[in-house]
């Protein structure tokens, strides 16, 4: 039989008994559409009424809008169309506040993601960032939801952009190495939008994207050459990662629907303070959860000074420091007691352990490693309450219409831990056990462990993840 | 007038007749049958909502139909492709159907969009784009990207 005779078979199969559906109940959700709908068009003119002179948007009650006073039509003959409002100098003091939201977030990602049980590298500051794009432009429901689900409603509403940009400009500020011969770390941090040619966004969201993200509208024909604009907007994450991050967006998710994509990109180039020496990485065993071993390339410090350690109830931490004002924070979950530590990740358990690292003759053990870590965060975001943005969305403050919904968010992520240092794009991972020598603590990441990367001065967390299970690489 | 704002029985006669065809068409885009039956019911308010307008149409069932399949491929879209289809398919006649669902649930949602139109409601060229609201190129596209896949899937079993 050929295809078409097989499909259309198989589509004609009345496998499903006779669905008869119930009219009644149908009838009942359009009356009560239809008087919620009266209800609001009420409210709305009412609004146009007090907003007369100014930009209003009146919705007629066949769903069609009147097109706004300030809208910035997507010209089809350029490549890049960005706002002409330059970059606002970094005057928020609410930096610590968007950093308390984001870090929040970033420990409630982590418990979502946590439960698939795998490795794990994401990086939460570039997820909270290309999500706070797409804030910009929600209202409503979308808005309320996605502000509770991002903590941005823990930052004063005018103000949270300004911290975003005042955020960004700390972490990029030059950065300087104490250390003899060490190199002070690399941060590169960007924002994009792609936009359909042609479409009509408000001029009020580019201007919220450049002032306070940096980001043009790169304009795209999604319409036409979907697949291309799929491997163009891949092809410029390569670039702005160094080659780390090569496919983003995966086929399919971009078609002919697609208006917009907002992208953010995070890259970490790193040297240890003090480098672990290559002679002393030596094959040793890792404890999987399950109680197995595989043989992996540790990496060994020993009478650390620079390393501070603590043994707290049921784990041991320590952090490592790179050159130029960052670190890796490692939390090694005694035998056993990995689930109740990862259950307790959190603000609380961070500044316990921060406030009680003490400087020492720290040892460390911890895996040489590679991993990259890739999903589509749909589903996690709608667990944790950012539901209307993925459906019945309002990203009005956008383009003055209800079309808008979020059809994807793809996160990946990929980190190389070695003697040197770490190079990360997008996420981070550390390694623990503790034990007691000499007046020191051993911190031997030789069970599964937790880590964050850390901005030491505003304790942004770059990345965080947890490694269960450490490719097999061979030493050397 | 029997046909008051509420439908009256017109809408009842294109509820009856529509409903489980428009059912089956979302199921062949969002691969589960209870999100199929709300999409669908879904689509049959909004043309309640919009009566006075829609039943004025040539084809209202095109209408409700077009208004489902825009939903479906939103809904397919939010949902990881590995769990469409999930369910076991009823013993009755459903081997014919059991190789098709794994291949279709392998196609883009636009894809699968495509095809529903095509093979079940045999639609040409020209109204699959009509629907999914794409250029007559961009449909001719995903029927031939989703033909040559479900030709690579359904030949490998067949192997």
């Amino acid at each position: 039989m050929g295809l078409d005779d097989r499909m259309r078979d198989a589509m004609r199969v009345d496998d499903d008994g006779r669905e008869r559906g119930d009219v009644g109940a149908v009838r009942r959700r359009a009356r009560a559409r239809v008087l919620r709908r009266r209800g609001a068009f009420g409210a709305a003119v009412m609004i146009a009424v007090v907003a007369i002179g100014a930009t209003a948007l009146a919705t007629r009650d066949d769903g069609g809008s009147h097109p706004p006073a300030a809208v910035a039509q997507l010209p089809v003959d350029a490549q890049l169309a960005m706002s002409k409002v330059p970059r606002a100098t970094p005057d928020s003091t609410d930096v610590a506040k968007l950093v308390a939201a984001n870090s929040q977030f970033a420990f409630d990602l982590y418990h979502q993601l946590a439960k698939a049980n795998t490795n794990l590298f994401f990086s939460p500051s570039s997820i909270s960032t290309a999500l706070a794009l797409a804030y910009a432009g929600a209202r409503g429901t979308t808005a309320s939801e996605m502000a509770n689900t991002l903590h941005f409603d823990k930052v004063p509403g005018n103000e949270l952009h300004a911290a975003f940009n005042a955020l960004a400009q700390e972490l990029l500020a030059p950065r300087t190495s104490a250390d003899k011969g060490r190199k002070p770390l690399q941060l590169e941090l960007s924002n994009s939008a792609w936009g359909q040619r042609g479409y009509t966004f408000l001029r009020g969201y580019l201007d919220t994207l450049a002032r306070y993200y940096g980001a043009g509208m790169h304009l795209s024909d999604f319409e036409r050459h979907a697949e291309a604009e799929r491997v163009r907007i891949n092809s410029y994450v390569a670039q702005q990662t160094k080659g780390r991050i090569k496919e983003l967006l995966p086929p399919g998710i971009i078609d002919g629907m697609t208006r917009l994509v907002l992208v953010n990109t995070i890259t970490f180039t790193a040297q240890w303070r003090v480098p672990f020496n290559h002679a002393l990485t030596e094959l040793r065993p890792f404890t999987r959860l399950d109680g197995t071993t595989v043989s992996v390339p540790m990496m060994h410090r020993d009478e650390a000074r620079d390393v501070p350690a603590m043994q707290g109830d049921g784990y041991l931490a320590a952090r490592l420091p790179y050159a130029g004002g960052a670190s890796m924070l490692l939390i090694v979950p005694d035998a056993g007691h990995f689930g109740a530590v990862s259950a307790a990740v959190g603000p609380a358990m961070i500044s316990s352990i921060d406030s009680r690292l003490t400087s020492g003759w720290t040892e460390v053990w911890m895996p040489r490693f590679d991993l990259e870590w890739k999903q589509s965060l749909n589903e996690t975001l709608q667990t944790l309450g950012t539901r209307a943005a993925f459906g019945n969305a309002d990203f009005s403050g956008m383009d003055g219409t209800h079309n808008l919904f979020i059809s994807g968010v793809m996160h990946d992520a990929k980190v190389h831990v070695d003697e040197d240092g770490t190079k990360a794009a997008a996420a981070t991972a550390a390694v623990m056990e503790l034990d007691a020598k000499l007046s020191g603590i051993t911190v031997d990441a030789n069970r599964p462990f937790i880590y964050l990367i850390r901005d030491d001065a505003t304790g942004a967390i770059l990345f965080a993840g947890q490694v269960l299970d450490p490719p097999v690489t061979s030493v050397g | 007038m029997v046909d008051d704002r509420w439908g009256g029985e017109s809408f009842d006669a294109l509820f009856r007749d529509s409903y489980p065809v428009v059912v089956r068409t979302v199921y062949w885009i969002v691969g589960d049958r209870e999100v199929s039956r709300e999409v669908a019911a879904d689509a049959f308010v909004a043309a309640l909502v919009h009566w006075r307008k829609v039943r004025r149409y040539d084809n209202p069932g095109a209408w409700v139909r077009r208004v489902a399949i825009r939903d479906a491929v939103r809904a397919a879209k939010r949902t990881a492709l590995a769990t469409a289809f999930a369910e076991p398919a009823p013993a009755s006649k459903a081997e014919a159907s059991l190789d098709v669902r794994a291949a279709v649930a392998t196609l883009p949602a636009q894809q699968r969009a495509a095809v529903v139109l095509h093979y079940l409601h045999d639609l040409p060229v020209s109204e699959v784009a009509a629907v999914l609201g794409c250029s007559e190129g961009t449909a001719k596209t995903h029927l031939f990207r989703a033909r040559a896949a479900l030709r690579a899937e359904l030949a490998e079993e067949d192997d």
